[in-house]
């Protein structure tokens, strides 16, 4: 594990596609750039030494990625590297904190806005008032009667928990079937669980912890469960 | 055994959560405990049969594993809610004047929860069939 930023791997998540086009182009200039300055210094045309730096710089990529591509410690295609299992444990860390943090923090605020439509923007409160005489119109026909203000109490309620068993059921199916797949408890599992646990009763932590884990990502090239990993160097059981 | 298990949730949350629709919360742990029951059993037939019986022999990717799961936790909640919704109330009375009702807390049940996901570690420890690397 480094600890420089990895873009490669950075450049792999879909948010950021252009990430590792962006890396070349800056490598390839600043080879340029330090070739035209190297060129003035020696009472030579900046142009011209730009030029060329442009030029050895972009071959000097291009025969990387001939040579690289031909490694023989490249892993055959259809296996996995370790790198891929790494993306994996990233990719899962990541699933987690987004499940915890959206279905959590991103319901429950939809949830305040139903109980209290005075928080909401003009256009969320129609809706929400179309909505919940909808709702009362369809009781009134089944028998059951509900004054508006209770129907947007308890459909707030409802989506508030919806959000948070939503979160807490991703969170553990993803750890217990990641801990059975593996045959093993890791330590990213046990704060994955924990982070869930604790994000059911303050949402707010689910968000940190995806955070962390992106920073830890980005800064670091792997997650804040992989990280996690390293420093117990072993699985805590296996079996 | 879970019904009784639903309806003294129903009345713990009944109390805390007011102006809620409880029998959402209680269904949600039920589903949850289940599942937990879910994945011992599955540790256990794993620990058991040595690996021949696991997740992994399955030789699904790690991905699909996972949405599998996610699926089966969803079933649980699905059935349960559905379940709830409709015999609540024959549950609530008749489990109402039930002995058990008189002990059970509502902490007991992360107790259970906790419990019932290491025994098949505890168990296999106990056997020393667990590798314990730290």
């Amino acid at each position: 594990m480094s600890n420089k930023p990895n873009i490669a791997y950075v450049s792999s998540l879909a948010w950021l596609p252009l990430a590792e086009p962006w890396r070349i182009t800056a490598t390839i200039a600043a080879g340029g750039l330090s070739g035209g300055v190297a060129s003035s210094m020696a009472d030579g045309d900046f142009l011209d030494g730009l030029c060329n730096g442009i030029i050895s710089s972009g071959l000097n990529h291009a025969m990387h990625l001939v040579v690289e591509g031909l490694s023989p410690d490249d892993p055959p295609k259809g296996k996995a590297s370790s790198n891929d299992v790494s993306a994996d444990e990233n990719n899962l860390g990541l699933g987690i904190g987004f499940a915890n943090a959206v279905g959590t923090n991103g319901l429950k605020e939809l949830s305040e806005i139903w109980k209290n439509p005075q928080k909401a923007s003009r256009a969320q409160k129609e809706i929400i008032q179309k909505k919940a005489y909808s709702i009362q119109k369809a009781q009134k026909a089944n028998g059951v009667s509900q004054s508006v203000k209770e129907i947007k109490f308890a459909r707030g309620t409802q989506i508030g928990k919806l959000g948070r068993y939503g979160g807490t059921a991703v969170g553990a199916s993803v750890e217990t079937a990641d801990m059975l797949y593996n045959r093993e408890v890791n330590a990213s599992n046990v704060a994955g669980i924990v982070v869930t646990g604790v994000a059911y009763f303050v949402p707010e932590v689910g968000a940190v912890y995806l955070i962390i884990d992106m920073g830890c990502l980005i800064f670091t090239g792997d997650s804040f469960g992989e990280h996690l990993n390293s420093w117990t160097g072993k699985p805590l059981f296996k079996w | 055994m879970f019904d009784f298990l639903f309806q003294a949730l129903y009345f713990y949350f009944e109390r805390r959560e007011k102006g809620g629709d409880s029998v959402w919360t209680a269904s949600f742990y039920v589903a949850l405990l289940q599942y937990i029951m879910f994945c011992s059993l599955a540790i256990l037939l794993d620990i058991i049969s040595d690996g021949t019986w696991s997740v992994h022999s399955i030789n699904l990717k790690r991905n699909v594993t996972i949405g599998l799961f996610l699926g089966i936790m969803f079933l649980f909640y699905y059935f349960n809610l559905r379940r709830y919704r409709k015999k609540k109330d024959t549950i609530i009375a008749k489990y109402k004047d039930h002995p058990a009702n008189k002990w059970f807390r509502g902490w007991m049940y992360v107790i259970i929860m906790a419990l019932l996901f290491f025994s098949p570690i505890l168990w296999a420890l106990l056997h020393g069939t667990l590798i314990v690397n730290f």
